[in-house]
């Protein structure tokens, strides 16, 4: 009887480590089979270079909601959905416009930059794009922002905060020494292993992350001076990091008007000379399910660096 | 009544000379869990790669033509996650609730004695399968329920109801929702000391990390050992206080 439920036991272990298998292996195949046919489908398709924009028809402009920290995938921000809503809007022969509704403290230079990248490419096709800062549009939101023709922000907005982290580490060699573990990683190349939680940082490392956030800081700067038809050394006196009210941001330039959304929307309407023009809204919501949120939680604790609290290099963030 | 340090520290005894078994299911476990969870993530990724999905799914529902006054709101876009997803969850939780109790199966094995066990005993815990995969079920559905009012109801009633899989694995025949029922009573008014006993192990899941995870292989059997001890003494509380009978366990 035993054996027999041994070997019933076993048939079983063996069917679903089977069934985990396949489905692991499924789910990559089919992953490639839609990037592929998803990359045949772009290339059939012709590319709008061209938009011309006539008042008596029914266009529309789309309000991009950026909010949440820019960066790869978040809770409310995710890079390929804003990337891939771009593109598709550039292409869609019922859009006139962008109005980027901004909501966000910043992220990293790289996803910061992509997107502004992403709508330049979209302004190509002759479309126009506006931003509206609601409550918050700092560093990388503000970076964003740049690629609009007109920036419009509530009165209550907090913008600016020009500048760039480049790093932050905790240096925690002495807690770790105090609690009896000692972390090596074995390196070659004396700046390899630099701002690690188990490495002191020297002063050559220290220069190495500012020379880094100085050339981001310049690119920054220069958007924001081409942006905003701003003089570079006017935008560097007052792009050091500080954040600005709605007022004082119109002060001195960075934004053009302090309104409310609905305003906003008022002042496109007559930039259009349309009253045919609608505005359809366009928000990344992630899915939650309680897998994903117990994987998360899980994967959190998986990288011992993530327990000191150690920050992607470059951003524009954290005012 | 609920003692912690005693159910750790006999756990330590009960593995003691016999660990081997419990590393292997655990390798085992967490194979089979690594591909679920690849399978999760990748799908993830493939909504979130795919253009057409998005251009679906980057919905809008609010349009204003002329009576662009009306307050601004936010379209909710939903990723209209297909049927495969849901199904692919299902297996997974299915197959999670598997696993978990033939590794509850084996820790009770190795609560009755001190002799060694073999790994055909391991094996025997899948040939309740069924009622595995129905358990997982049953208890994601009511935690997720519970959820939705807040996170903190969620994470009460998991450990309401993380007695079910030992209930089960001691007693294939009753019923999961029987087992989730008899789970209720026995965590009545030792939730809390479930909980602490459980965040007491994340100094070892923490000290793990930095063994690239190959300490789970030690933790994971001490953690499950210690909860059927747990579990064990929840039930003899419960039945010594007549809140519950050995009639009512089968």
């Amino acid at each position: 009887m035993n054996k027999k439920s041994t070997k019933y036991g076993l048939a079983v272990l063996l069917t679903i480590t089977l069934i985990s298998i396949l489905m692991g292996f499924f789910k990559i195949f089919s992953t490639d089979f839609f990037s592929i046919s998803k990359n045949s489908k772009k290339v059939e398709q012709p590319a709008q270079n061209s938009f011309s924009y006539n008042k008596d028809s029914n266009y529309y402009i789309a309000v991009v909601n950026i909010s949440g920290v820019i960066q790869e995938k978040g809770s409310e921000y995710n890079q390929k959905w804003l990337l891939s809503t771009i593109r598709s809007l550039k292409n869609d022969k019922k859009n006139a416009g962008i109005l980027l509704y901004v909501n966000s403290p910043g992220g990293t230079v790289y996803h910061a930059d992509e997107a502004y990248l992403e709508l330049l490419k979209y302004k190509e096709t002759g479309k126009k794009i506006y931003a509206y800062f609601a409550e918050m549009a700092t560093s990388g939101g503000y970076y964003i922002g740049c690629a609009a023709d007109k920036i419009y922000a509530n009165r209550n907005t907090i913008t600016g905060s020009i500048g760039v982290i480049s790093a932050s580490s905790i240096d925690a060699t002495d807690f770790l020494e105090k609690i009896g573990i000692k972390s090596i990683t074995i390196h070659t190349g004396k700046n390899k292993n630099m701002l690690n939680y188990n490495e002191k940082p020297t002063e050559e490392q220290i220069q190495i992350m500012q020379s880094l956030s100085d050339e981001a800081y310049e690119q920054f700067t220069q958007i924001v001076s081409e942006s905003r038809n701003m003089n570079i050394k006017d935008v560097q006196k007052i792009a050091d990091g500080r954040i600005y009210s709605a007022k004082q941001a119109k002060e001195n330039g960075l934004i053009d008007e302090i309104f409310t959304f609905d305003e906003a929307k008022k002042s496109i309407k007559s930039d259009f000379e349309s009253d045919n023009l609608s505005f359809k809204t366009f928000r990344y919501e992630k899915s939650e399910s309680l897998r994903s949120i117990l994987l998360e939680g899980f994967s959190s604790i998986k990288n011992p660096a993530s327990a000191f609290g150690q920050t992607p290099l470059l951003s524009y963030g954290k005012f | 009544m609920f003692n912690r340090k005693l159910y750790k520290q006999t756990a330590k005894k009960q593995l003691t000379g016999r660990r081997t078994v419990p590393v292997l299911a655990t390798l085992i476990t967490t194979f089979i869990l690594l591909f679920l969870g690849t399978s999760s993530e990748i799908h993830t990724s493939q909504i979130i790669n795919s253009n057409s999905a998005y251009a679906q799914t980057a919905s809008w529902i609010y349009e204003t033509k002329d009576n662009f006054e009306d307050d601004y709101a936010f379209s909710v876009s939903t990723i209209s996650d297909s049927g495969v997803s849901l199904f692919f969850s299902i297996l997974a939780i299915s197959i999670t609730g598997i696993l978990i109790l033939a590794q509850c199966h084996l820790y009770n094995e190795y609560f009755k004695t001190l002799e060694k066990i073999s790994f055909a005993e391991y094996l025997r815990g899948f040939t309740h399968w069924f009622k595995g995969a129905l358990a997982g079920l049953w208890f994601t559905l009511w935690v997720v329920l519970w959820s939705f009012l807040f996170f903190i109801p969620g994470i009460v009633k998991a450990f309401s109801y993380s007695q079910m899989f030992f209930v089960l694995a001691e007693n294939p025949k009753i019923g999961v929702a029987k087992a989730m029922q008899i789970s209720k009573t026995l965590t009545k008014g030792f939730k809390a000391d479930l909980f602490v006993m459980y965040i007491s192990f994340f100094g070892w899941h923490f000290l793990s990390t930095f063994t690239f995870g190959i300490l789970q292989l030690w933790i994971q059997p001490y953690e499950y050992m210690s909860f059927t001890n747990a579990y064990k003494s929840l039930k003899m509380h419960a039945l010594r206080a007549g809140i519950l009978t050995e009639s009512d366990f089968i």
